[in-house]
């Protein structure tokens, strides 16, 4: 059996244990029963045919009957129990895996996302098994394996010593253990085969449907998730783009039609050879059984259960092969499902952050260079700069040609390439992750508003500070919209699943990010085209508030609108990832430059 | 169009009778796939064979053994048996494993039913509240197959009933106490079968809402926009918590579902016992009085299991018609919504053409008031666009610049008024017709998972000195020429790994693009400079005229430097249009678009002037 696929099964499986033992155990014990259950019946029935033909009476018959029943009840019922454990949890086990895989998501490297490896594992595990993810395949996994060991065990507990007893008792060859055991192995030879060979099938195919299947899947998925939000279909709607979108999903389920057939072709190929050899065992087990009741080897009762024993044990063993196959695709996954959950981080500075009353920080860029990864070209190059406590800076510059990059490195997003950044005369490196975090408040060109209640919007947490809340929303402009909101800090926003919520305009939304970002209260302030969506007045209000925005607090300013400038006292102007020309409004509009081209560009509309 | 609306609505909340949702079941599983739908039905038969001979196989053994046959007697009968139960079972086998394979690829179908369908569904039907919990079924269903997956086990109940006659018969041909028995313990089971189904219904909806709430948060967790605010604002606590709290009441939901299945289950189980035990001590009785040889023991017994085993399986295949009917029901209603628009085209190709070349766009009275909420979006508009016009539509956020661009679009209907096209309503058009007078750059718009060029030509044959023009005027010829793949080159990136992830503003220039080169006499712009830099923007401005040429153009735009060129400006207001004019009649009239221009104006000041400005504003 190929080893680290193995290997990697059972490590999730013993993390399952660790992670919820009741639920594994109750899959153990609920599997075991499942095994043994069926046989009491067999067992039953061969002694009772042996009793009747020994002319045993009534009620010693009785008796073996009713012990018979009542050890199938207690069965049952055990089994019932865990029964419902098990499957309750099954019912959710997809939901129950993606909530490690979610945090694992929240807390790598940020720049892993753009890794399209890692992309694709995240993929692979989150929608490869949609039912019941990879833990719950691996417990239904178990649950055959442990089912098959215990089924097996239990027949040969049955079988075993009539046929030992007869064994001994034989004359000739036939009869003998020789020939039980000649029989035994060649039902067993038969089965080793049936499994090996239908391992070896089963491998191909899952090659075939990682290799030729699961990239189709891919594409699909891209474009189901246009689907996933209205106003994507409206932008498909209105501007004819659905011959695009047919067309692309008609190539798509015709390639996929196809690539089914063949792969379910070979599967039912496999199948009806398998299937043939397996039935062929089972009756050999009924004609051997039946030629060790005509020789009188084993009594009517014996034989019986001899052949039904047979014919489980072959099952199994059958059900083993197929179980153990799975196991090793399982366990393939259950590879990348590790992978992607021990992945490194480069996260690993201790420092404390200095907490200041009085937000003196300092930042410095020395020598920084950045290339994003997959990406031959350097977003930023050398980039020098420092700036201080309290200081309110722009940063303009054509687009792609570094601004965001800027941010996106100063607050440790990505790790520079060359070069270093440092906050307080400190390499970021050094810092706690968390605690550096915690020095931003960031308003991102494209931040996200998750669908949830307002307050937690703003907070980013379950309780909100009512007070500070309001207050946040004040100085956003947003009050008197969030007056008109029925449920207060309650109100969901937007289409999420707590219902109708508040559906607030492109604006609205913009304002609500910076009144999380001001929520914060962290001492340095970030906003990436903060007004790009807002209307004059509310733009207006930004520019005049600013200052009461931000307070004392060090503030980066990203925008395309160059009126924002007038406020700043510094500004740094970017252009093909370099930093071209720094000065205040008044410097920078006197000289000949990049600065003075955008100016006038858009000046000469309000002249 | 809203009275349809609400008529169609209306006709789905019907309740579905049993058999019509079977019957629906089937036709899809017939599309999906026809060797599937076979297998369904030519199951049963080996089915039902199989199990009757392995109750015979055993028996006949016993019995030869018996009776003390010769070898060839004895041996061969049971060999051709053998052989024959062989032939059964693999084909069941096969026929089974074929299904359970196929069942897998059900989502793959399914999903595609449900976008095909979404397509067809106006916007105002898709967004509709009252359509929101079958949607989001009919979704959960397609997703997953859930309801689905259990259908295609429906016709093993055919093989149950088959093989409930013959081992019926079997057995009361030689005992009618054993098939009393039988048949009683079933019954009990059919009843505990039902409170477990209402059980199940009560709880499915529940369930699927917190389980959309974790997907959507797996997803958010991945997706790379929200992981830079998720790791700023250190989210992750928080998320986790709602996760867990949302799996804790799944967890509730499921525990009470999963009593009843336990219940049931236990005393299923119970009667099942009793009716063994009964049965095996009757049979057992008639074999000690030798009325009855131990072949015959052997065999009744098997088929008392037989039957009784088939009896389960259709008793739980019963149950899992719960979540059939829950779910199909739901795609069944999804499936059957139509359009609102007429479906024949009445205008002729020739007034089509007319429109094409210039059209007037009237609204006349117009009033919408979104369906959730009561709050009128816009009222009483009276609005005139004429052929080759430009008309700039400014306005604080809120005012109802977005609305207007939807009913515009076709996207929503009025609530009160009308809206003509050239004097044509919009009954007049089929969507197509309608939609192809269009074209409209959103703030949100997006370029497809495909190839630039059909981004670009919305998937209409590549007119390359068309394409080149369109790419000039919109500023993104450059970009256009720096890809290595040209216009093959691919848009997503979990696709195609050599794909290109363009920035903001070469997206919107790209858009732009797309906006001119489709040559819709009606072009409507949201912001299309609004990822862009000065210069950029600038440029865009500068080929604005030659871009739209001719064309009706529906401008918003925040930057007022932008409606210098356009031909009239309207200024709208908590849904009502307060001030229309040219820019310079604006100004001069000193309301409300004046003062918008001057909040603007002024940073772009020198120091003297905007000190006297600021006093004129104060004033």
């Amino acid at each position: 059996m190929a080893g680290k696929e193995t290997r990697a099964y059972f490590t999730v499986l013993g993390d399952m244990f660790r992670r919820m033992p009741g639920t594994m155990t109750a899959t153990v014990v609920m599997s075991l029963l499942k095994g043994v259950t069926p046989l009491t019946l067999v067992y039953v029935t061969g002694r009772v045919v042996d009793a009747a033909q020994a002319g045993e009476s009534m009620e010693s018959i009785i008796r073996l009957v009713l012990a018979g029943a009542l050890l199938a009840c207690g069965m049952t019922v055990g089994y019932s129990l865990m029964e419902r454990r098990v499957n309750r949890n099954l019912e959710y086990m997809l939901e129950r895996q993606n909530g490690p895989v979610a945090r694992q998501s929240m807390t790598m490297d940020y720049e892993n996302r753009e890794n399209p490896r890692i992309r694709s594992l995240w993929t692979e595990i989150t929608s490869r098994f949609p039912r019941f993810g990879l833990l719950g395949i691996e417990m239904d996994g178990l649950l055959h394996l442990v089912r098959c060991i215990s089924l097996i065990a239990a027949a040969l507990v049955i079988v075993g010593p009539g046929l030992l007893r007869s064994g001994r008792a034989a004359q000739g060859f036939l009869g003998s253990l020789p020939c039980t055991g000649l029989f035994l192995l060649l039902i067993m030879g038969m089965c080793v085969y049936n499994t090996r060979s239908k391992r070896r099938v089963e491998k191909r195919m899952f090659l075939m449907y990682d290799r030729e299947i699961v990239p189709l899947n891919m594409e699909r998925h891209a474009w189901l998730s246009l689907f996933s939000s209205g106003d994507q279909q409206k932008d498909i709607r209105v501007n004819g783009m659905e011959r695009v979108v047919n067309g692309a999903m008609d190539r798509l389920c015709q390639a996929q039609a196809e690539k089914r057939r063949k792969y379910v072709g070979m599967d039912i190929r496999q199948n009806i050879r398998f299937g043939v050899v397996y039935q062929l065992s089972t009756v050999l087990s009924y004609l051997f059984a039946g030629l060790y009741g005509y020789l009188g080897v084993l009594s009517l009762g014996s034989v019986i259960s001899f052949a039904e024993c047979v014919r489980r044990i072959a099952q199994c063993m059958f059900d083993l092969g197929d179980a153990m196959g799975e196991m090793e695709y399982t366990g393939l996954y259950a590879e990348k499902y590790l992978e992607y959950m021990h992945l490194p981080s480069h996260r690993t500075g201790t420092l404390p952050v200095e907490k200041r009353q009085d937000d003196r920080f300092s930042v410095s860029f020395e020598h920084v260079s950045f290339k994003y990864p997959g990406s031959e070209e350097y977003a930023l190059r050398d980039l020098n700069v420092d700036f201080e406590i309290g200081e309110k800076m722009a940063i303009v510059g054509r687009n792609g040609s570094g601004k965001s990059t800027m941010i996106k490195l100063l607050t440790r997003l990505y790790d520079a390439t060359e070069g270093i950044i440092r906050v307080n005369g400190i390499d970021i490196r050094k810092y706690n992750y968390q605690e550096y975090n915690a020095l931003f408040g960031v308003v991102f060109q494209d931040f996200q508003l998750l669908d949830f209640r307002i307050g937690e919007i703003i907070s980013c947490a379950e309780e909100t500070e009512e007070d500070r809340a309001l207050d946040a929303l004040d100085r956003a402009g947003l009050r008197e919209r969030f007056e008109e909101m029925s449920e207060g800090l309650e109100t969901p926003i937007g289409n999420g699943f707590y219902g109708r919520g508040e559906n607030l305009s492109g604006g609205e939304r913009q304002k609500l990010a910076m009144a999380r970002a001001i929520y914060k209260n962290a001492p340095i302030v970030i906003l990436d085209e903060p007004t790009a969506k807002l209307d004059p007045e509310a733009e207006c209000e930004v520019f005049e508030g600013f200052d009461r925005m931000v307070g004392r607090k060090t503030a980066i300013y990203i925008s395309h609108r160059l009126a924002s400038c007038r406020f700043c006292e510094d500004i740094l102007v970017f252009n093909g990832g370099r930093l071209v020309q720094r000065g205040n409004h008044e410097q920078l509009a006197g000289e000949e430059g990049l600065y003075r081209e955008m100016w006038q560009a858009q000046a000469q509309y309000y002249a | 169009m809203n009275e349809t609306h609400r008529i169609v609505a209306e006709k789905a909340k019907r309740k579905r009778p049993l058999w019509a949702v079977v019957a629906f079941f089937l036709r899809e599983i017939r599309r999906f796939d026809r060797l599937l739908f076979l297998c369904m039905f030519l199951i049963p038969l080996p089915e039902m064979l199989s199990g009757y001979l392995s109750a015979r196989l055993p028996s006949d053994l016993v019995r030869m053994l018996e009776q003390r046959l010769s070898a060839s007697a004895t041996f061969l009968p049971l060999a051709l048996e053998g052989l024959a139960l062989m032939l059964c079972v693999v084909a069941k086998n096969t026929g089974l494993e074929y299904m359970k394979r196929m069942r897998y690829f059900l989502p793959d179908y399914l999903t595609d039913r449900f976008l095909r369908q979404v397509q067809r569904m106006d916007s105002e039907q898709v967004d509709a509240p009252e359509n929101k919990e079958m949607m989001s079924n009919a979704w959960g269903s397609a997703e997953h197959g859930r309801g689905f997956f259990e259908g295609t086990m429906i016709t093993s109940i055919l093989g149950t009933i088959l093989s409930c006659l013959v081992f019926g018969w079997a057995i009361g041909r030689r005992s009618l106490a054993v098939l009393l028995i039988v048949t009683l313990s079933v019954v009990v089971n059919l009843y505990l079968l039902q409170v477990a189904r209402r059980m199940h219904k009560k709880y499915y909806g529940t369930i699927s809402q917190y389980a959309k709430g974790e997907a959507y948060i797996t997803h958010t967790a991945m997706d790379p926009a929200a992981g830079m605010d998720i790791r700023i604002f250190g989210m992750l606590d928080f998320l986790i918590r709602k996760y867990d709290q949302y799996l804790a009441e799944i967890d509730q939901n499921y525990r009470k579902i999963h009593t009843w299945y336990f219940l049931r289950n236990l005393s299923g189980a119970f009667f099942g016992l009793l009716r063994d035990a009964g049965a095996y001590l009757y049979l057992v009785l008639l074999m000690s009085r030798g009325d009855m040889s131990v072949a015959e023991f052997i065999f009744l017994f098997g088929a008392m299991g037989q039957m009784a085993a088939s009896l389960e399986t259709a008793i739980r295949l019963a149950m899992d018609w719960n979540a059939l009917e829950g779910s199909a029901v739901y795609f069944q209603e999804f499936l059957e919504r139509e359009s609102a628009w007429r479906q024949e085209s009445i205008l002729s190709t020739a007034e089509l053409e007319a429109l094409r070349r210039g059209l007037i766009v009237e609204l006349r009275n117009v009033s919408y008031r979104y369906p959730e909420t009561e709050k009128t979006a816009i009222s009483h508009v009276n609005l005139t666009l004429r052929p080759g016009e430009k008309l700039a539509l400014i306005g604080l956020n809120g005012a109802g610049k977005t609305t207007l661009v939807k009913l515009i679009a076709g996207l929503i209907s009025p609530t009160e008024g009308e809206i003509l096209i050239s004097g044509h309503p919009r009954s007049d058009f089929t969507r197509e017709e309608y939609t192809s007078l269009l074209s409209v750059m959103f703030q949100d718009s997006l370029l497809l998972p495909t190839d630039l060029d059909s981004n670009l030509t919305a998937g209409a044959e590549r007119q390359p000195e068309k394409l080149r023009r369109a790419l000039f005027l919109a500023g993104a010829e450059a970009r256009y020429d720096t890809l290595p793949a040209g216009g093959k080159t691919r848009m997503d990136k979990t696709v195609h790994p050599d794909a290109i992830d363009f920035s903001g503003g070469e997206k919107q220039r790209f858009l732009f693009a797309r906006a001119i080169y489709r040559e819709a006499p009606l072009t409507i712009l949201d912001e299309p400079t609004a990822a862009l830099d000065p210069l950029a923007e600038y440029e865009m401005y500068q080929h604005f005229g030659e871009a739209m040429a001719k064309r009706s153009v529906l401008f918003i735009s925040h930057r007022l430097s932008s409606t210098r060129f356009c031909d009239r400006i309207l200024l709208m207001e908590q849904g009502r249009i307060q001030e229309e004019g040219t820019h310079q009649e604006l100004l001069e009239r000193g309301g409300r678009y004046a003062q918008l221009f001057e909040m603007q104006r002024r940073y772009y000041q020198e120091e003297k002037e905007k000190a006297e400005r600021v006093r004129f504003m104060e004033d």
